[in-house]
């Protein structure tokens, strides 16, 4: 598979009766049902909802991290749902990124060499890749840290090499998990501008899973899950941490 | 490709300490492998070289059944027989040797002596008769010679003096190049000497005739089986028999090393397969964990399992580099340690080295493969989210299932009818099955123990129960499995001593011989026989009569006409002879044929005699002179190999069992009454000596002297020289087979004691959770001894399990392959100790890694296994 570059044409995420269930002992618990879900501009979009709602699955069948029971599921220009193993593969590696509240970089690696990995798993030379990797932490503001190991960044850092790493290979869609869930205030604030200024100076659709008003008022718009389905959207333009909570919790939508 | 090498490398050295501590494992299994397996060999190697110095390395020879001399060409047409690696005619003869100085005694008796010469073909010496030599050298042409300290000492000389042979006729002159080492007997014992055939032809005047064909074998070739096969190649009155190394057992003995080597070398191997595959797969959840976050940023399952199976084969191709000279520099120790008990030198087996290579690096990749798979077919989000997955209840049931499935294959495998067939199959499959079968078992095993030594070990460790029962639960399969590992080490001791005791017992018996003999030529009275009796040190004696007495006309068929009419009647006390030699029963049994036998009417043969005469149990021979002939049956066909050695040994084999084809075995009561004698050629002594060796020489010489004067003409010889021989092949090698057990024991206890430790280290944020929640920084390193402990005594339990099961299909395989019926012996001090080592080693190993525990602050121990 190519690797997919962006385009003027952004086509987002599409999504369409997405099913998903998981078996618990000799029953299933349904996390997501007949989910429907069209986003065409790139930008900071936020998915929240209380626990169980489905966000989390929403977030790993996008990944092709996990695979729906029934629906469609379009990332970019790519239909996910039907694709095999292998070609799952190659879409996570270039076709989303993936950012995890955890960071998971790997201990021995430098920074650098932590956000060339998709590059050295793709079979290329790390070496034609690294002025790229060089320049997205320079953006990301680590310019002076790429030659440090996880252990020797502070955890703001630590996800800034994260997000580097999800960008290398230009993804039109970067998924994040709670991405700030293991920061403090600060380092939670200067990300979620990172994060916004990304979106919109690169045209992507970074998709984020939280459940903290705060954090959801950085995103330009928001989706709400109940029960494994939208319960609501809307633009938080304006909207402070308790205007959105109150909306977001508000009863379902007819 | 490249890809994977460099996961696999990061993989490595993001953790380094574990790396190392992994690295040490392999290496130290393979050490088990290759020091197990060099051992072994070393001690193979010594018993044959043992062997072959006592009683040759003859396979088989060909004999005139009369004794009369025979063409050697026969050596040349055997030659080209199948299974025949050589064969070489033998001149035997009497020849009087004296100082070509004339020097005297004291008394002014001339030197002299009359020797058995042995004649031989020089250039094919080194084959036949490795004799150990003193000094000097063998003889390599017509005007040399070799001989015994007895000759040596009786003529007062040395090598490079000259001695003549005294004949009619000119006297050959001939240098004395070596001197062989023999232990000096006693009186019995005949003075030997080695030179050219040719010299003794000329001094016999037996030109071209030869006394014996001696034959060697192909190596693993079963002798009586050849010997019978061959057998009717050979005309009367020429007889093909087995030599003593076969007819006393030996060969099987040698055969017997054989199949413990192989076996040990298997074992060794997979104890070295478990150790490095449970390392490999400590902290599965962390690898997996890592592996899964690979899969979500794009790393496909090949990329995955190249890199594990590279991360396996770095650290088993680093351990075996570092772990098999380790191995041999130990067995090297060992032989250094040992040397005079293991002449044989040190002896590396090129499949012993393979397999500690191989062994490390497959177990590596294997047990690479298994967390590489694991994260490959899982989705990435299982393997994130693997961190604690609560084990099953049914979990140690299954196990448990499989576990004895898995043991019980190799019972399934002994129905196979072909016992080489048999043995492959089990060494292959059995072995292999019932090691897995064992390693799940260990998991029920651990259950149980957990369940019962919780509470004592919470006390111990000061832990509260409800923490020490929980941990222990929730890593039943963890630590079971580790235990598996753990006990190899144990079994392997278990086995090895438990075959290795019961080989040398065996072999102890094989050979079993009264501790001395007293030998008249016109035979010891019945008063004689009383008296000696009742001298001091002699616990008890038992005669043996030689009494020759004429066969009747219709039995001396199949011997022909040169067949001799009389048989050698050796007339025996069974229920004393039993206690003092072992009678091996060819045919009939003991239970049967000794009350017919002291009945009167019945008599035991030698197997050449029932090749040669065609009788055999059930067949009735008549003895006696005419007039006065008696019926008797034949009721067994015996051999008796301690007796066979010990009259070997003496020399005075030609007088007593030489020609078994002449002898019947009679009892010694039955003699008196059916032919009115009750003398003894030949009295057995056991003697009740003192411990010390210089005050039983002592005693000895005392008993020796009383019987010269008290009974003139009888001459006393001790056996404890040559019991002491025997001791050396079988008593000594068992030390040297238990110090290879105990070397396996430390390598593979310290092994896995690596892969404890490096378990501990992985497990850095579980702990660090403990300490979160209010752990006392020591909870941590108590936590762990008091897991390792229940862990060590669960592989003390599979482990002994595992090496008694493994002795016991010892016991069938010695059985199949080397015709030795061994009997299941368990080392219970040995077993003892060495689960005490196994749980210590465990605890210390596991030390260093438990206190840098204790030093780790909470953050730190949370961070483990997170990565960034």
């Amino acid at each position: 598979m190519k690797t997919p570059q962006p385009t003027e044409t952004f086509r987002g995420i599409d999504v369409r009766n997405l099913q998903k269930a998981y078996r618990l002992g000799s029953g299933s618990v349904p996390a997501i049902r007949g989910l429907d879900l069209q986003i065409h501009e790139p930008g900071l979009v936020g998915v929240m909802g209380p626990s169980g709602s489905g966000k989390s699955t929403l977030l790993h069948l996008l990944g092709g991290l996990d695979r729906p029971d029934a629906g469609e599921i379009r990332v970019g220009e790519t239909r996910i749902d039907t694709m095999r193993e292998r070609e799952l593969t190659s879409f996570r590696r270039h076709g989303v990124g993936i950012i995890f509240q955890q960071f998971n970089l790997m201990a021995s690696m430098t920074a650098l060499e932590n956000v060339l990995l998709p590059a050295v798993l793709d079979g290329r030379q790390p070496e034609r890749m690294s002025a790229r990797a060089a320049s997205l932490l320079e953006d990301l503001g680590l310019s002076d840290r790429m030659g440090h190991r996880p252990d020797a960044l502070s955890g703001g850092e630590q996800q800034r090499v994260a997000i580097a790493r999800a960008l290398l290979f230009e993804p039109p869609v970067v998924l994040a998990d709670e991405p700030t869930g293991a920061l403090d205030s600060a380092a939670s604030d200067r990300l979620w501008g990172l994060l916004d200024d990304l979106s919109r100076s690169r045209r992507v659709l970074i998709l984020m899973v939280t459940h903290e008003p705060a954090a959801a008022t950085h995103c330009r718009h928001l989706y709400v899950l109940r029960d494994g389905r939208v319960a609501d959207d809307f633009a938080t333009e304006g909207m402070d941490a308790i205007e959105l909570a109150h909306r977001a919790t508000r009863p379902v939508r007819a | 490709m490249r890809s994977s090498w460099h996961i696999a490398r990061h993989a490595l050295s993001g953790r380094r300490t574990r790396t190392v501590l992994l690295v040490i494992a392999v290496g130290l299994a393979a050490a088990l492998v290759a020091a197990v397996s060099t051992g072994l060999r070393t001690v193979q190697a010594t018993v044959e070289y043992r062997i072959s110095r006592s009683i040759g390395d003859v396979d088989a020879r060909i004999v005139h059944r009369y004794g009369s001399p025979f063409d050697p060409a026969i050596a040349d047409e055997v030659r080209t027989w199948t299974g025949v690696r050589d064969s070489a005619a033998r001149t035997e003869g009497a020849i009087t040797l004296a100082r070509t100085d004339d020097r005297r005694d004291r008394d002014g008796r001339r030197l002299r002596i009359t020797v058995q010469a042995r004649g031989v073909d020089a250039s094919r010496q080194d084959a036949f008769n490795q004799y150990d030599l003193l000094e000097g050298r063998v003889p390599t042409n017509a005007e040399e010679i070799l001989v015994d300290p007895l000759t040596a000492e009786r003529l007062q000389i040395g090598i490079g003096e000259r001695v003549r042979i005294e004949r009619f006729g000119d006297p050959i002159e001939l240098e004395v190049v070596g001197v062989r080492d023999r232990p000096i007997l006693g009186a019995l014992q005949k003075p030997k000497v080695l030179l050219d055939g040719s010299v003794i032809d000329e001094a016999t005047g037996r030109r071209g005739r030869a006394s014996m064909i001696s034959i060697l074998l192909e190596e693993g070739l079963d002798v009586p089986a050849w010997v019978e096969a061959n057998a009717e190649r050979i005309e009367s009155p020429l007889l093909l028999e087995a030599a003593e190394r076969a007819r006393a057992g030996y060969d099987r003995q040698v055969r017997a090393s054989q199949v413990g080597f192989r076996v040990g070398i298997i074992v060794a191997f997979l104890a070295c397969a478990f150790i490095v595959a449970i390392g490999m797969t400590t902290a599965i959840g962390e690898q997996i964990r890592q592996l899964g976050m690979l899969r979500c940023i794009g790393a496909s399952r090949w990329q995955l399992g190249g890199s594990q199976a590279m991360v396996g084969m770095l650290i088993g191709g680093i351990g075996a580099a570092i772990g098999t000279p380790f191995g041999i520099l130990l067995a090297a120790i060992l032989r250094w340690w040992y040397a005079d008990l293991l002449p044989g030198g040190l002896a590396v087996p090129l499949e012993g080295v393979v397999s500690a290579m191989l062994g490390a690096i497959l177990a590596g990749l294997l047990g690479a493969a298994w967390p590489a798979w694991r994260a490959a077919t899982a989705s990435p989000l299982e393997a994130l989210a693997n961190r604690a997955k609560i084990m099953k209840h049914s979990a140690p049931y299954w196990f448990a299932a499989f576990g004895v499935g898995l043991a019980l294959i190799q019972v399934v495998l002994l129905l196979i009818p072909n016992p080489d067939v048999r043995f492959l199959v089990y060494a292959f499959i059995g072995l292999p099955a019932v090691h897995v079968g064992y390693f799940l078992l260990a998991v029920p095993v651990f259950a149980v123990t957990a369940l019962l030594l919780s509470r004592p070990l919470a006390k111990i460790f000061a832990l509260p129960y409800a923490l020490l029962a929980g941990n222990l639960r929730s890593g039943t399969v963890r630590l079971g499995m580790t235990a598996g590992a753990l006990m190899v080490g144990l079994s392997v001791l278990v086995s090895t001593w438990s075959n290795g005791l019961a080989l040398v017992e065996d072999f102890r018996e094989r050979v079993r011989f009264a501790d001395g003999f007293v030998m008249k030529t016109g035979g010891l009275g019945v008063a004689e026989q009383d008296l000696i009796r009742s001298m001091p040190h002699v616990a008890n004696a038992s005669p043996v009569g030689y009494l020759p007495l004429r066969v009747a006309e219709k039995d001396r068929l199949g011997t022909g006409d040169m067949a001799p009419p009389n048989v050698v009647c050796v007339g025996f006390v069974p229920e004393e002879f039993l206690s003092f030699n072992r009678i091996d029963w060819i045919e009939g049994d003991a239970s049967t044929a000794i009350p017919r036998l002291t009945d009167g009417d019945a008599v035991l043969v030698a197997k050449e005699f029932l090749t040669a005469r065609g009788l055999g149990v059930g067949d009735v021979i008549t003895l006696g002179a005419v007039g006065d002939e008696h019926d008797f049956e034949i009721v067994g066909v015996v051999g008796a190999a301690g007796l066979d050695m010990a009259t070997g040994v003496f020399g005075i084999r030609s007088v007593y069992l030489e020609h078994a084809v002449s002898c019947v075995f009679m009892d010694f009561e039955t003699v008196a009454s059916r032919f009115g004698t009750r003398e003894a050629f030949i009295m057995q002594l056991n003697l009740d000596l003192p411990a010390d060796d210089d005050a039983a020489d002592a005693a000895e010489a005392d008993l020796a002297q009383s019987i010269r004067e008290e009974i003139p003409g009888a001459i006393f010889a001790s056996g404890r020289e040559i019991k002491a021989l025997v001791e050396e092949i079988g008593g000594k090698v068992l030390a040297v087979t238990a110090s290879i057990a105990i070397a396996a024991l430390l390598l593979a206890s310290l092994g896995v004691g690596n892969v404890v430790a490096a378990g501990i280290t992985a497990r850095g944020f579980e702990f660090g959770v403990l300490r979160a929640v209010g752990g006392a920084a020591e909870v941590g390193p108590r936590l762990v001894l008091a897991e390792i402990a229940a862990t060590g005594v669960a592989a003390v339990v599979t482990g002994t399990a595992l090496g008694v099961h493994l002795a016991w299909i010892g016991v069938l395989m010695y059985e199949d392959l080397a015709g030795i019926d061994l009997s299941l012996r368990i080392p219970v001090a040995a077993t003892a100790i060495g689960a005490v080592v196994v749980v210590g080693l465990a605890l210390f190993a596991s030390l260093p890694a438990s206190l840098a525990l204790k030093r780790r602050s909470p953050r730190v121990l949370l961070s483990t296994g997170r990565a960034g």
